[in-house]
């Protein structure tokens, strides 16, 4: 199951990556949304996790930008300051779900799990 | 004096006031009311708080330092505020407590600061080293089960180490993290939920996206290297939370905080972060903000445990948490890891055992299990679905079963009191005990919490309400009810009381035992009951009636249970069950510290000794503060008119003036305009009070003889305190000054004049209501005996009862909001029925006839349920 994880904060991705990786995911991180929708373009995903609240190109924005390239790729949301309002705006826009960040690793593996069986 | 005062309240003609006077006026008794509101919330926080702290030298859970200090602070605090609100109230009349309460603080203040106790900068211990002295540096989880890998090898307690709570000071003062968290916290309504969200995932970020201090990071990574060669080549830990403060009030956190199973030795540092972030959970910070307690008070530390790979795992409870007092043992098994069983995701199968060494088993349940949670290879944990034959298989052998019911009552022994364990089998079959702590609601101590063997339940009484303080007591039953009965309690009888009032304190070093119909565990009587050691069982419905005067009985306080005659198994067993800290330098200046907190010496607010300068305890401060405060609140009657200054003209039908101020929340929707309607009334005692004015038609003035009117006549010409400066004979104005929960009845009908004013709502110790009454238009003799008249029917409805001439004053307190009611009922009814009475109170045939009359219309209109 191929993971890619879109987050601008450095220590939080660092170890959500390593985490999701010794629960048997391919994982690939990424702090730059441009970066990662550039990657999304070159390599297969089977889901992916989005930070809403970045720098630039704000999580809602890259979601509207995936849902128009691939739109059957399941993005699971991760809201942090931002309300929740945002996160919920999301979901009308195609997301499968939203966490709140932090998060406990075994939901997050979870409903990884749930997306990629649904879709 | 009392006619003094109500001459001043009643009589005293008032001037007219000028629009900004109204608005002033109306601003005065506001702010009245919110100080005495706000004198009532610190009165509340300061009895938990001493409660905790009395609590705590009996209690099987360990605490440290931390605890004293930030329960005492929480009681000093609470304290001082209700002396700055009461002389809010009075207008700096008691300036004199204030003193008085800073050298209390400070002789706290000396023993406290004491170094008694060394303080340990230890950033990690090894759990060998912990025992419960360490409660301070480990928090009490990690300090039960440090001590018991220390006393009970055989329990095979996980190994592990502890990142102490001077770890995590050195984590939150890193890069001024604290003080960013401080200012996160003060920037936000923590009411208000978004914001509370917003909050925590803020300071959770920040809290996981730090650095961890090096030498914190050196330490742990030490203290990991050490396990390894313990337990095996990069191990996996189970790290737990364990907070400083949880478990030890008695109001558990647990459940609140994280902890996270099987962790591999690189990610340590980041669930580390994460565990300390939890602490700053949406419900962790307003489960801390509801209770009132700081955050600096709750430093976390986190257990890294070997991690043990669990073929089944549960809960045992060495009693059954619903009957306590039967001998059996509750085993709840899982295959695979317990947690299913803690977060209640499967029903397990039940195991029940009973008799010498849990050697019969009562009752085996297996239920139908589809899945168990394992431990992942690498990281992590995972559901797994069980095959159909697993799943329907018993999760343990009988002997497995046995064996943990045996472990769950061997710690009840050390623990003196139920226990509820967390335990798992591992691969190897060997028991393994992972948590331990009193079963909630059962910090019973050992041996007393046996109710009278079977062949006794024939000579039950009765049984119920909350005990108040443990142990059991063997006597005669004496009620008390007045004063005078306190006068002639006689020594070691058993004290059968409507309500758990403070002024029956002064009894109880004479009693054997209390039992009370009404009243809260945690109010003061409930608090001196604990001090004394005197048994106790409060809100025992219907006991005035069903144990009468003179009975020998046995009260089981622990079981909540009244026996007929003496039962010595039972009878004289005061408590004297010691805490787990018993013996410890911090139990000892924990019990230094409450002789300047708890004991109760102002018992009786009529006393001449009821003063500032008698108070030498904070549970004096707090009731000196409470009397008081009642007391001038009951003094908000002196006021101007209501309709000049504010208040609204009730519209209802009864044919006289009703003038209703809103102090608060009084009214359900906003009034504009002159009048409010009855059905707009949102005020639980005014309601009470209107359904007893309201209750019967009154029928007027009774019918008088000659002798009668012109009595009326004369008193009417004659009478000084009826001169013109007093309100007209026609000036039947009423006025309500009304909240949620608080209502004053000033009335004022012909030459009859009285007073209410009561608070109630749900906590029973707060609740009071003070009623007074002068006038009348007959001579002296006749108004006399309808006084005496009153203050009898008051008397059989639990009224303490004070009169002078054709005065009356009542008071009662500490009842539940529907006891409160009702006596409110009653109160509104004789505000009404009772007037103009003296008039015909010529003889004492006539006023026995009014009072059979009155007490039957009272117990027909408002029947007692």
């Amino acid at each position: 199951m191929r993971v890619l994880v879109i987050d601008d904060e450095a220590v939080f991705l660092d170890t959500l990556v390593a985490r999701l990786k010794l629960r048997g995911l391919e994982v690939h991180g990424c702090q730059d949304a441009g970066k990662g929708l550039d990657l999304l373009k070159s390599q297969p995903f089977d889901v992916v996790v989005l930070d809403v609240s970045m720098p630039e190109i704000n999580g809602l924005e890259a979601l509207e930008m995936i849902k128009k390239e691939k739109p059957a790729l399941p993005v699971i949301l991760l809201t942090g300051h931002a309300s929740l309002a945002s996160a919920a705006r999301g979901k009308q826009m195609g997301a499968f779900d939203y966490l709140m960040k932090p998060l406990p690793i075994d939901d997050l593996t979870d409903r990884i799990e749930e997306a990629c069986q649904k879709f | 004096m009392l006619w003094q005062k109500l001459k001043r309240l009643l009589y005293v003609q008032k001037p007219e006031l000028n629009p900004e006077q109204i608005v002033d006026k109306k601003t005065e008794l506001h702010n009245k009311y919110i100080s005495f509101k706000q004198l009532l919330d610190a009165n509340n926080n300061a009895l938990k708080a001493m409660n905790e702290l009395e609590g705590a030298l009996r209690s099987s859970r360990p605490f440290g330092m931390v605890f004293i200090s930030g329960q005492t602070s929480r009681a000093s605090i609470s304290v001082f505020s209700m002396i700055s609100h009461l002389n809010a109230l009075s207008g700096n009349k008691y300036r004199r407590l204030e003193p008085i309460f800073k050298d209390i603080e400070a002789e706290i203040k000396e023993i406290i600061e004491q170094k008694h106790v060394p303080s340990s900068d230890r950033l990690i211990i090894s759990l060998s080293d912990i025992n419960k002295n360490h409660t301070d540096l480990v928090g009490s989880k990690m300090a039960v089960l440090g001590e018991l890998s220390e006393k009970f090898p055989e329990l095979n307690v996980p190994k592990g180490f502890v990142i102490t709570s001077a770890g995590y000071n050195l984590l939150m003062e890193n890069s001024g993290l604290e003080t960013e968290i401080q200012r996160l916290i003060r920037t936000a309504l923590i009411e208000n939920q978004a914001d509370l969200y917003r909050t925590s995932s803020k300071i959770q970020m920040l809290i996981i996206n730090t650095i961890l201090p090096e030498a914190l990071a050196r330490a742990i990574k030490q203290a990991y290297s050490e396990f390894e060669k313990q337990v095996g080549f990069n191990a996996p830990v189970a790290m737990r939370s364990s907070a400083v403060g949880e478990d030890e009030t008695g109001t558990s956190f647990a459940g609140q905080y994280k902890s996270e199973l099987n962790v591999t030795p690189e990610n340590i540092f980041s669930v580390y972060k994460e565990i300390i972030a939890a602490k700053y959970s949406v419900t962790a910070m307003s489960y801390r903000n509801r209770m009132g307690i700081p955050d600096e008070l709750v430093p976390m530390c986190v257990g890294c445990m070997e991690m043990i790979r669990a073929r089944c795992g549960g809960v045992a409870y060495s009693r059954d948490p619903l009957n306590m007092s039967e001998d059996r043992v509750i085993v709840s098994a899982v295959p695979g890891l317990p947690k299913p069983v803690v977060d209640g995701s499967l029903t397990p199968d039940r195991y029940v055992f009973t008799g010498e060494n849990q050697s019969l088993l009562l009752e085996k349940k297996v239920n139908i299990k589809p899945f168990r949670i394992e431990v992942l290879p690498t990281e992590g944990i995972k559901k797994t679905e069980n095959s159909l034959e697993l799943s329907s298989a018993p999760s343990l052998t009988d002997e497995q079963a046995r064996l943990t019911a045996r472990t769950a009552r061997l710690l009840e022994e050390y623990f003196k009191t139920p226990v509820d364990m967390e335990w798992a089998f591992d691969h190897n079959g060997l028991l393994v005990t992972l948590q331990a702590r009193p079963l909630a609601g059962a910090d019973t101590p050992k041996g007393l919490e046996s109710q009278a063997p079977d062949e006794y339940r024939e000579r039950l009484i009765i049984q119920g309400g909350e005990t108040a303080c443990k142990g059991s007591a063997f006597g005669k039953i004496f009620h008390v009810k007045d004063n005078q009965d306190m006068l002639q309690f006689p020594e070691n009888s058993i004290m059968v009381t409507r309500l758990a009032l403070p002024r029956w304190a002064s009894v109880l070093s004479r009693a054997s035992g209390v039992i009370t119909e009404q009243g809260s565990v945690t109010g003061h009587l409930g608090s001196v009951a604990r001090e004394f050691s005197v048994p106790a069982i409060f809100g025992l419905k219907n006991s005035m009636d069903k144990l009468e005067n003179g009975l020998e009985i046995t009260m089981d306080a622990d079981g909540k249970r009244v026996y007929r005659g003496e039962i010595k198994e039972l009878s004289g067993q005061k408590v004297t069950a010691e805490g787990i800290m018993q013996g410890t330098k911090i139990h000892k200046i924990l019990t230094r510290v409450l002789k300047f907190i708890t004991p109760l010496h102002l018992t009786d607010p009529d006393s001449v000794d009821f003063r500032p300068g008698n108070c030498r305890s904070l549970h004096d401060i707090t009731r000196f503060c409470h009397e008081k405060a009642v007391h001038e609140m009951f003094e908000m009657g002196n006021i101007t008119d209501l309709s000049q200054s504010g208040g609204k003209r009730l519209v209802v039908d009864v044919p006289m003036q009703w003038w209703v101020l809103d102090l608060e929340d009084g009214f359900k929707e906003p009034v504009e305009g002159k009048n409010v309607h009855i059905s707009n009334i949102n005020s639980l005692p005014m309601l009470a009070l209107w359904k007893g004015i309201t209750a019967m038609t009154w029928e007027g003035p009774p019918p008088m003889d000659g002798r009668g009117f012109m009595s009326v006549m004369v008193q009417a010409t004659s009478n000084p305190d009826l001169s013109d400066s007093g309100p007209s004979i026609y000036a039947n104005k009423n006025y309500f000054m009304i909240s949620r929960y608080f209502c004053n009845l000033t009335s004022r009908m012909g030459f009859h004049f009285s007073t209410v004013e009561t608070l109630v709502g749900d906590k029973a110790y707060e609740n009071y209501a003070r009623f007074s009454f002068k006038g009348g238009a007959a001579d002296m003799r006749r108004r006399k005996m309808r006084t005496g008249f009153i203050a009898e029917i008051l008397k059989n409805y639990d009224f303490q009862v004070e009169s002078y001439d054709d005065s009356i004053f009542a008071r009662i307190r500490g009842g539940s909001d529907e006891f409160m009611v009702h006596r409110l009922q009653i109160l509104g009814y004789l505000t009404i029925h009772t007037r103009q009475l003296d008039m015909i109170m010529l003889s004492q045939e006539k006023v026995s006839y009014y009072y059979e009359k009155i007490i039957r219309d009272i117990e027909r209109i408002f029947p007692i349920n």
